[in-house]
Formats: structure tokens, C-alpha cells, sequence
């Protein structure tokens, strides 16, 4: 049953919201007659809760990796419409001339039991409609090459982005890697080299000529050991403080000088 | 985004929707719940035309013109059906409420609400790290053509992974980029999350006149505490109004924001008319077990356990057995989606 509970307490989190829809429902059981309304809203969330508790759901953790999303079966109840809903009865049940403080009240009793979600730090202006930094999509466009798909290595904090923008963009390493190491040896090492303080050229061009790379974007304020052009690795250009390299070795489809 | 394109966007988020919502909402239903039925439509339609293509490893090509027919084809009946129910006339006949002025305040609030939303969703990125792969996902097969068989996250061949193939909300994204020819980001991020935010709320909006009926001030109140409501519900990243005002482009958004609330809706629907399930009742439920497979697997099991509570009460309230193998018959595309999963 444990698990269960840690899936509850995933979806609660640090407010009180869940513990605002508990009082709803008993305020309802309590307030509304028998009839639809109550079904639906009253008896309908027991039997999801009942769902949710099942011990029934043990077994299927024993057998699944994926148990830790069970807390999603709490999506079938309409938890916002039943806490609202006993909000509304509430101030209807009062007098005609406490209903504006009454709503304050209620409105008070969200903002205080939640978590206001526009002060999430992961809210950003965005930069364009792609919702993807403008550096990545000036870098992409840069790089990409009509008619074909090119292979290129970005800082880890923009690869998450670029084939959000792009599909003709492909990455050496990727998300996944970063999250649980995938791809086998020349696509996670790196990802893993790229967490130096000062990169090993050597190794690096060695790492993303063997996994077919031949663009390198990097911060201009990154150090190497040596330059990267002793290993055939050449500046292009930089883009709002990013250098891209590229590989002279590798052939991309086109006259390169002809290209920019 | 030029004129064309912001009119096929119009056309695909709007009119189609609404022309195939004809099909299996009844004549008594308003346009705006009629538009919110037409994207479970959609999304069935999209899931049965792209489900064997990704399977048999067809072009994404194949499987959009396939989807781009079903819909306009299903759109041209649904406009022949409500013709002939004369639904239209109803339709365009615009019923004008004296409202109080504290149920413009409550309405007033709402609305401003909502559009505090929908600007913090367009100009707002919300930096979510399985965007990586599900818009990258629509990326690729509106790209290359394929579909699932190149990694989301850095573009090598592999072998399709069906616990994500066999929920394609990500096709419905390409192909809404395809048709339009707008970059997949642009429709993920701008125009599908706040256009997905908007049906939500018609059918909570729907909700509440199943709740208080034809008490407009409590209705807008319902609204205005609930749209506060999903602000504040951030306590965690796991709760439907922290989805619904992050991710409203992913298909487990859809499921826990679109798809169960119009679940719930239907079957409150369905209890409130006494238990009796008319064929586009039936049709509703199926369409919207279909669509819950093309939004996530969880899907499969969420939409008919909903289904199971309804048909638990009716075997409770003593109803017939036909009517339980009607109510019964509508988790078939559920059923099968399960035995797909389990045989890939």
C-alpha cells in the first residue's frame, strides 16, 4: 500500500488543495439530496478514490515500472468542479448580503491552499512561437542544410530544444542520455564529456567524428585543452556567445564556402 | 503566419470540429459543447486512420490524407444530419439573458481570467523536458515522413516503441502542421495549448449547467472560482490544472482536461435523462473511448473505468440488460487497444 500513498502524496504536493477537495465532498454528502447531482459528484468520487486504494494495484506494481503514475487514475474526478461546486452551495446557503465577502473568502481559500502556477520558474518570456530559445533556432538555421539531415552537438542546455524546432537537426546525444545514459557507448560518452570544466579536445573530436557529428556548438566561454582545429575541427561562425565548429573531414551535401 | 494559413488553422480547430461535433451531440446541444464533442471526432478519426499506417509502417503522408478525408467526409454528414434534425435554425438563434450585475461581475471575472490564460500560454514558454519528445515526435514524421521509427531525441533509426506509438496524440499535432504548414513547435506551442484550454472550459462550462441548471449567477461563479482554481492548483506537477495550464499540447493533457471531463459531463448527462442511452449517447461514448486511446495509454483503462461506474449505478437502479450491453459496448476500442499493446 505504500507505494499508493506516495502516489497521493506526489499528486497533493505541498498544498492543501486535496485536503480543500475532501471537505467538499463531505460538505456535499452532507448539503446535497439524493438525485444526479449528488451521483455524479459525490458517489462518483468515492468510487474513483475506491479505484485509486484498490490493493488490487500492488500486483500490478510488482509486474510494472510504470506504477509510480498511478496517482493519474485521480484524474477521473472532476476534483476542481467538486470543490467549486460546494464553494458556490456554500455561499448560495448564506445571506444575500454576505455573498461578496463570502466569494473573497472563497477565492482567499484557493490562493492560500495552492501554489500560484505562473510563479513557476520554468514560466520564461517566450522568445518566439516556437517557444524555443531564439539562440537555438538561429543556431539550426544556420546549420541546417537544405534536403538532408545534418548531425550536430549542442550545449546540454539547449538540447532539449532542437528538434522541437527542427527534425533535420539530429544530436549526438540527446535528453535520454542525460536522463538514464542510452544509446550505447559514442552517443552517451558525450554527453558525458561535455560535463568537464575543460573539455579534452582530443577525445572530443575523436567522440563526434565516430558518432557522424560534424557541427560542434559550444559557449565561447568554454576552455579546451588544445585548440580544436589541430583536430580538424574549424570555427564557422558564433551566434549570440555560441561557436560553431565544424568538421573538415566531413562532407555535408555542398559546397560549404558557396553555402554560407 | 500568413492568411492561409491562420485560415486552414481556423478551419481545423474550428469549423471542422464543429461540423463533425454534429454527429453525436443531440439537437438540444449548445454550438459551443457541440464544438468541444467535434474534437473526440476528430482525434477517433485520426486514431483509426494513422493506428494501422504506424503498425504497417506506412508514410505519415498516407495516414494524414486518410484523416484529412475521414474528417471531411464525417464533417459533410455531420452538416446532412443536422440539417435534417434542423438543427441549425436553433443553432443561430441567439438567446439574449438579462444578466444581473453580479452575474456580469462573476462572468466579467471569468473571462478575464481565461484570457490572463491564454496570454500567459502564447507569450509565456512553459520549459517542459517531455516536449523534447513529443513535439520533436511530430516533428519527425511531418518532416520525414515516418513515424516512430527515428528517435525523438537525437534522430538514429530504432525500433518502435509502442508504448508511445500506440497513442499518436502527437500525429494529430503533425498533422494540423502538415495541413497548415506551420512549424509543429509553432502549432504545439501557440495555437494547440490555448485552443485546448478554451474546450476545457466549454465543457466545464457545460458541467455547470448540468449542476445548477438554469441558475446563471451560480454558474459564473462556478466558472470565475474555478479558473482561479486551476491557477493555484500547482501544489504538484501531477494535478489537472498545473497540466492543463503547462502542457495543454501533450496527449495526456488532453485525456486528463478534455477527454474524462467530457466523460464525466455524458455520463452526469446520462443519469440526468434517467439512464436512457440513445445512439448518440452511444456514439458519444465510443468516439470518446477512441479518442482517450490517441491521448495516452492510461486512456484505455481510465475512460472505461469512468464507464464502469455508470454501469455499476445501472445495474444498482435495476436497468435492463440491453441497455448494460449498449453501455457495455462502447469500451470495445478500449478493449482493443489494451490487446494491441499486450501483443506489441
Amino acid at each position: 500500500m505504500e507505494f499508493i500513498f506516495e502516489n497521493l502524496k506526489s499528486f497533493a504536493g505541498a498544498g492543501l488543495t486535496l485536503t480543500l477537495f475532501f471537505i467538499a465532498l463531505v460538505y456535499l454528502m452532507i448539503k446535497l439530496p439524493k438525485g444526479p447531482k449528488k451521483t455524479a459528484l459525490v458517489w462518483f468520487s468515492i468510487f474513483s478514490l475506491a479505484i485509486f486504494f484498490c490493493p488490487l494495484w500492488i500486483l500490478y506494481a510488482k509486474f510494472r515500472e510504470d506504477a509510480e503514475i498511478l496517482y493519474r487514475i485521480l484524474w477521473m474526478i472532476p476534483m476542481g468542479a467538486v470543490i467549486v461546486t460546494a464553494m458556490v452551495e456554500f455561499v448560495s446557503s448564506l445571506d444575500k448580503n454576505k455573498e461578496t465577502a463570502a466569494v473573497i473568502v472563497m477565492v482567499a481559500l484557493i490562493i492560500i491552499s495552492g501554489k500560484y502556477v505562473y510563479a513557476n520558474r520554468q514560466f520564461k518570456p517566450a522568445e518566439n512561437e516556437y517557444h524555443v530559445p531564439q539562440t537555438v533556432v538561429d543556431i539550426c538555421d544556420e546549420i541546417i542544410v537544405p534536403g538532408r539531415e545534418i548531425r550536430a552537438c549542442f550545449p546540454i542546455e539547449m538540447v532539449q530544444y532542437v528538434r522541437q524546432y527542427t527534425a533535420l537537426v539530429c544530436q549526438p546525444y540527446g535528453r535520454s542520455t542525460l536522463l538514464y545514459g542510452a544509446y550505447g557507448e559514442n552517443y552517451s560518452v558525450i554527453g558525458k564529456l561535455l560535463e568537464a570544466e575543460v573539455y579534452d579536445a582530443k577525445k572530443l573530436s575523436e567522440e563526434l567524428r565516430a558518432a557522424d557529428t560534424p557541427y560542434f556548438i559550444v559557449s565561447s566561454d568554454k576552455k579546451f585543452t588544445e585548440n580544436m582545429s589541430n583536430y580538424d575541427y574549424y570555427y564557422v561562425t558564433n551566434i549570440d556567445g555560441y561557436d560553431i565548429y565544424l568538421d573538415n573531414n566531413a562532407y555535408i551535401g555542398i559546397d560549404f564556402i558557396n553555402h554560407r | 503566419m500568413t492568411f492561409a494559413k491562420a485560415l486552414i488553422l481556423l478551419v481545423g480547430l474550428f469549423l471542422m470540429p464543429f461540423f463533425l461535433g454534429l454527429l453525436p451531440t443531440k439537437k438540444n446541444m449548445s454550438v459551443k459543447i457541440t464544438w468541444a464533442a467535434g474534437f473526440l471526432l476528430e482525434w477517433a478519426i485520426v486514431y483509426v486512420c494513422f493506428l494501422p499506417c504506424i503498425i504497417m509502417n506506412f508514410h505519415f503522408s498516407v495516414a494524414a490524407k486518410a484523416s484529412v478525408i475521414g474528417c471531411s467526409v464525417l464533417s459533410l454528414i455531420g452538416i446532412a444530419v443536422a440539417l435534417l434534425e434542423k438543427r441549425f435554425k436553433e443553432i443561430f438563434t441567439v438567446k439574449r439573458n438579462r444578466l444581473s450585475k453580479r452575474e456580469i461581475v462573476y462572468l466579467g471575472i471569468f473571462l478575464a481570467v481565461v484570457l490572463f490564460q491564454l496570454y500567459k500560454t502564447i507569450f509565456f514558454a512553459y520549459e517542459d523536458g517531455d516536449d523534447a519528445f513529443y513535439v520533436a515526435t511530430s516533428q519527425i514524421a511531418d518532416s520525414s515522413d515516418t513515424m516512430y521509427r527515428l528517435d525523438a531525441y537525437i534522430g538514429i533509426p530504432v525500433e518502435v516503441n509502442y508504448r508511445y506509438a500506440l497513442a499518436p496524440f502527437p500525429m494529430w499535432v503533425a498533422l494540423l502542421a502538415r495541413v497548415s504548414k506551420v512549424n509543429v513547435a509553432t502549432i504545439a506551442h501557440s495555437v494547440v495549448a490555448p485552443v485546448l484550454i478554451l474546450v476545457t472550459y466549454v465543457i466545464y462550462a457545460e458541467i455547470s449547467k448540468l449542476i445548477f441548471e438554469n441558475d446563471n449567477k451560480k454558474r459564473y461563479l462556478f466558472l470565475m472560482l474555478l479558473s482561479v482554481f486551476f491557477m493555484f492548483e500547482n501544489v504538484s506537477t501531477s494535478t489537472q490544472g498545473t497540466f492543463l495550464l503547462t502542457r495543454a499540447r501533450q496527449g495526456k493533457e488532453a485525456l486528463a482536461n478534455v477527454i474524462l471531463p467530457f466523460l464525466f459531463l455524458t455520463l452526469f448527462r446520462i443519469i440526468k435523462e434517467n439512464l436512457e442511452i440513445s445512439f448518440k449517447d452511444w456514439l458519444l461514448l465510443i468516439t470518446t473511448c477512441t479518442a482517450a486511446a490517441l491521448s495516452s495509454l492510461l486512456g484505455n483503462i481510465l475512460a472505461p473505468l469512468m464507464i464502469l461506474a455508470l454501469f455499476i449505478y445501472m445495474i444498482v437502479k435495476k436497468q435492463k440488460l440491453k441497455s448494460l450491453i449498449v453501455l457495455g459496448s462502447t469500451v470495445l476500442p478500449s478493449i482493443f487497444a489494451v490487446l494491441l499493446y499486450v501483443k506489441y
